[in-house]
C-alpha cells in the first residue's frame, strides 16, 4: 500500500481531540453533514419501498461477490473486444507503475484527474510527479485540497472541512498578481472553470475512478456533478480508469438498482448530473473522445477481505451516507481517521487495506456501535458488526497481563460469593477509585474519562435491608 | 500501442477463487434475508404514469434545466433567437443529429458562426446543439449517444447546451434505457445521462453552476415530432 498516512506519529486520540477542539471545522461539518443527511431521507422517500430496494441491493452484491472472478473475466473479455486495454494490478505500486508506463509511452506531461478514491489509496499523484508528469485534480473539492496539500475529508465532498474564506485563501494563490478573489462560492467555481479548462485542453492523459463496471457489455460508469469526469475521459487522447476490483456488477439491471440508490444516498439527488457510461475508446465514426481507453483492475489487499468474516465491506458503493449519520464523524470529520477513507466505512476499510500502519488497527474503536451507519447504507452493510469483528480480532492479540486481568474479572463475577466480596471490596476502596484511572497501565484508558464510582452500599445489601 | 491485456490475469483470479473456495460466511447478527436474485422494479413517486411528458417537464425544471414546451415539430425561430440573445452566442457547435443540423442552418442565417462537432470546435463554441436519444421522465434526464450524435463534446464544452427532445422519445425512467443495454447490440463509446446543468456543492454545499460543464441546459421539447 503506497499512500502515506498524513498523520504518522500521531494517535487516534490526539487527532480526535484536536479536531473536536476546532470550532471552525465543527461548524463546517455541522452545516454539510446535516444537510446531506436530510436530503438523503427526502430523496429515498420518493422511491416506493426504498428499504426493500436496499435489501435487494445487499443480496445482489452478495451474489456478485460470490462469483467475482468469473464476472471480472467476463468484463475484461468484453472490454478488450470493445477495443479497450485491461491491466490486472495486484497492488497499488503495480497500478501506479502501469499508469506511469503508459504516460512515458505517449510522452504525457499534463495529466488531468477526475475524482477517484482508488488513486488516493495508491498515491498515484506522487508516482506521476516522480515520473515528471503534472497531475491536476479537477474536481473542485479535490483541486482545493491538492493546492492546500491536504487529503480528502469526506468520500464525496473532499473539502467539506473548509469554509468559503479558507477556500478563497487557497485559490488566491492561483490568481494573477493584483487580482483579488471574493469568497462567493459561485465566483470561486467560475474561477476554477477559468483556470482548469486550459489544463483539460492541454492534457495528454485523463485519469478517472470507476463507480460501477458492468461485465455483460464491458462498460464502466462514472457518476459526477461537475462535468470534470466527462472532460477527463473525453478530451485527452488517452483515458485510464482505476477500478477497485469489487466495483463491478454482472448485468445492467443490477447497475440500474445501484445507480438509483447511489446519488439518492450520497447527495440526495435522484440522479447525479452526469451518469457517464464508457464502453471503450472512440469509434471510427465518432469525432471526439480518447483514442485509447484503459481499465486497471486493482486488488490491493481486497482479496484478503473476500470470503472473510468482514467481506461485506466490499459491497460498499462509496456514497458517503454512513459518514453523514455517524456521531463520531459528525464531531471530528475525516482527517482524524488519518487515511484516505473516513467515517464508519473508513474505520473498517483502513485496517484491512493498510497493513503497514499499526495505528490503523485503532480505527474500529472510533465508533459507538449505534448502527446508524447500517440504517443509512444503500446496500445495508452491517458496519457495526464488522467493527465489532475487527475489535475482537485485535483483542485476541492482547498482551498476557491484559488477558489474565480480564480472565480474573470474568471468573470472579461468574460466582455469587466472589462477586459479592468484590463489590464489598470496591465499596471499601471507594475513596481510592478516583486514583484508579491513573494507575500504571490504566492511565491511557482513563484519559478523558470519569472513573465510575462504586456505591457506598451495594444493591444486594439494600435489597436485603428492604430499602428497594 | 502495447498488448491489450497486461498483468497476470491467471494469478489474480486464482487468488480470488481460493479465497471463495470455502464459501462466504453469513453475518450472524444480521443474516441475509431470504429473497430472490431478481432485481425489483424501481418506482418513483415523481413519475405520473398517466403523464410522463408532464413529469419530464416538472423534473427537468426542478434540476434547473430550462424547458421550452413546443407544440410543433420544429424549434421556432423566436425560441432560438431568444437563446442566442440571452446567452450572448456568437459561435455554435452542432452534433450530427438531424435536428441539430437543421437548427445549425438557421443559426447561420442568424449570423452565428456554426461548426460541426469536434473537441476543437466545441472548445471555441458558446453554444452546443444536440438531440437526445431519449428523455427520462422520473428524473428529467437527457440521454446523449456519442454514436448517434457523432461525438460527446457538443453537450460538454460550450457554456450553453441546447438539446432537442422529441416527446416520443420520453420513457419513464433509467430502467427503460439501462436494462436493455446488454441485449447484444453494439454500444457507442459513450452514453451520457445528463440531469441539469453542471453543478458543484464543494464549497459549503452552496450550489454553484457551470463549474466545468455547461452553465445552462436549454431543452426544446417537441410535442409535435
Amino acid at each position: 500500500v503506497t499512500a502515506e498516512w498524513s498523520i504518522t506519529g500521531t494517535t487516534l486520540r490526539d487527532r480526535t481531540a484536536k479536531a473536536a477542539a476546532d470550532e471552525r471545522l465543527r461548524e463546517s461539518l455541522a452545516r454539510a453533514v446535516g444537510r446531506f443527511g436530510n436530503q438523503r431521507v427526502d430523496a429515498l422517500g420518493t422511491l416506493v419501498g426504498a428499504d426493500g430496494l436496499r435489501a435487494a441491493a445487499r443480496r445482489m452484491r452478495a451474489d456478485v461477490l460470490a462469483d467475482l472472478p468469473a464476472i471480472l473475466e467476463r468484463f475484461a473479455d468484453r472490454f478488450i473486444a470493445n477495443g479497450g486495454h485491461v491491466h490486472w494490478a495486484a497492488d497499488g505500486a503495480d497500478a501506479n507503475a502501469y499508469v506511469v508506463e503508459v504516460a512515458r509511452r505517449i510522452g504525457a506531461r499534463t495529466v488531468v484527474k477526475g475524482k477517484s478514491m482508488a488513486t488516493e489509496e495508491t498515491g498515484l499523484n506522487h508516482a506521476l510527479e516522480a515520473a515528471g508528469c503534472t497531475p491536476v485534480e479537477t474536481d473542485l473539492g479535490e483541486w482545493i485540497i491538492q493546492l492546500a496539500g491536504q487529503t480528502p475529508s469526506h468520500i464525496i465532498a473532499p473539502a467539506v472541512h473548509l469554509d468559503r474564506y479558507q477556500v478563497r485563501d487557497i485559490l488566491q494563490t492561483q490568481a494573477e498578481p493584483g487580482r483579488v478573489l471574493d469568497a462567493e462560492p459561485d465566483h470561486l467555481a467560475a474561477f476554477a472553470r477559468e483556470k482548469l479548462r486550459p489544463r483539460f485542453l492541454a492534457a495528454d492523459m485523463g485519469i478517472s475512478g470507476c463507480n460501477v463496471a458492468v461485465a455483460e457489455t464491458g462498460s464502466i460508469v462514472l457518476v459526477e456533478n461537475e462535468g470534470n469526469g466527462r472532460l477527463s475521459t473525453t478530451v485527452p487522447r488517452v483515458h485510464i480508469a482505476i477500478m477497485g476490483m469489487e466495483r463491478i456488477v454482472e448485468r445492467w439491471d443490477q447497475a440500474d438498482l445501484l445507480l438509483n440508490l447511489l446519488a439518492r444516498s450520497g447527495t440526495g439527488q435522484h440522479l447525479s448530473v452526469y451518469t457517464n457510461i464508457l464502453s471503450g475508446p472512440r469509434r471510427p465514426d465518432e469525432m471526439d473522445g480518447p483514442d485509447e481507453m484503459h481499465v486497471v483492475i486493482l486488488d490491493n489487499a481486497r482479496s484478503d477481505v473476500l470470503g472473510s468474516e468482514v467481506h461485506e465491506i466490499l459491497n460498499c458503493i462509496r456514497c458517503g451516507a454512513c459518514l453523514n449519520v455517524c456521531p463520531v464523524y459528525r464531531q471530528v470529520g475525516g482527517h482524524a481517521y488519518g487515511w484516505v477513507y473516513s467515517g464508519p466505512v473508513g474505520a473498517v476499510l483502513t485496517p484491512l487495506l493498510d497493513h503497514g500502519e499499526p495505528e490503523a488497527a485503532e480505527l474500529p474503536n472510533a465508533s459507538t456501535l449505534c448502527g446508524a451507519c447500517m440504517d443509512a447504507c444503500p446496500v445495508s452493510i452491517p458496519i457495526q458488526d464488522l467493527l465489532l469483528s475487527l475489535r475482537r480480532a485485535k483483542a485476541s492479540h492482547a498482551g498476557a497481563a491484559e488477558r489474565s486481568g480480564w480472565k480474573a474479572w470474568s471468573s470472579a463475577w461468574s460466582r455469587p460469593l466472589t462477586y459479592r466480596s468484590s463489590i464489598k471490596a470496591a465499596a471499601l476502596g471507594r475513596p481510592l477509585t478516583k486514583y484508579g484511572a491513573m494507575a500504571p497501565g490504566l492511565r491511557g484508558w482513563g484519559h478523558g474519562r470519569t472513573p465510575p464510582q462504586p456505591a457506598a452500599r451495594s444493591f444486594t445489601q439494600r435489597w436485603k435491608a428492604g430499602e428497594v | 500501442v502495447s498488448a491489450l491485456e497486461t498483468g497476470d490475469r491467471a494469478a489474480f483470479t486464482a487468488r480470488l477463487r481460493s479465497r471463495l473456495a470455502g464459501g462466504v460466511p453469513d453475518n450472524v447478527a444480521h443474516p441475509l434475508a431470504p429473497g430472490s436474485a431478481e432485481i425489483p422494479v424501481i418506482e418513483s413517486r415523481l413519475l405520473d404514469p398517466s403523464d410522463i411528458i408532464g413529469s419530464f417537464v416538472r423534473n427537468a425544471s426542478h434540476v434547473r434545466a430550462a424547458v421550452h414546451d413546443i407544440a410543433g415539430a420544429v424549434v421556432p425561430d423566436d425560441v432560438l433567437g431568444d437563446i442566442v440573445a440571452r446567452h450572448d452566442v456568437s459561435r455554435a457547435v452542432i452534433s450530427r443529429d438531424d435536428e441539430a443540423v437543421e437548427i445549425g442552418q438557421r443559426l447561420t442565417s442568424m449570423g452565428v458562426e456554426v461548426a460541426t462537432v469536434s473537441a476543437t470546435a466545441s472548445a471555441r463554441a458558446d453554444l452546443g446543439v444536440t438531440a437526445a436519444a431519449a428523455g427520462l421522465a422520473a428524473t428529467g434526464t437527457l440521454v446523449q449517444d456519442s454514436h448517434r450524435s457523432g461525438g460527446r463534446t457538443a453537450s460538454l464544452l460550450p457554456r450553453v447546451h441546447l438539446c432537442v427532445l422529441p416527446a416520443s422519445r420520453i420513457v419513464p425512467s433509467t430502467a427503460a434505457v439501462l436494462r436493455p443495454l446488454g441485449d447484444g447490440r453494439e454500444l457507442p463509446s459513450n452514453l451520457a445521462l445528463i440531469t441539469g446543468p453542471s453543478r458543484s456543492g464543494d464549497i459549503e454545499l452552496v450550489m454553484a453552476f457551470g463549474v466545468h460543464g455547461p452553465v445552462a441546459v436549454e431543452i426544446a421539447l417537441l410535442r409535435g415530432a
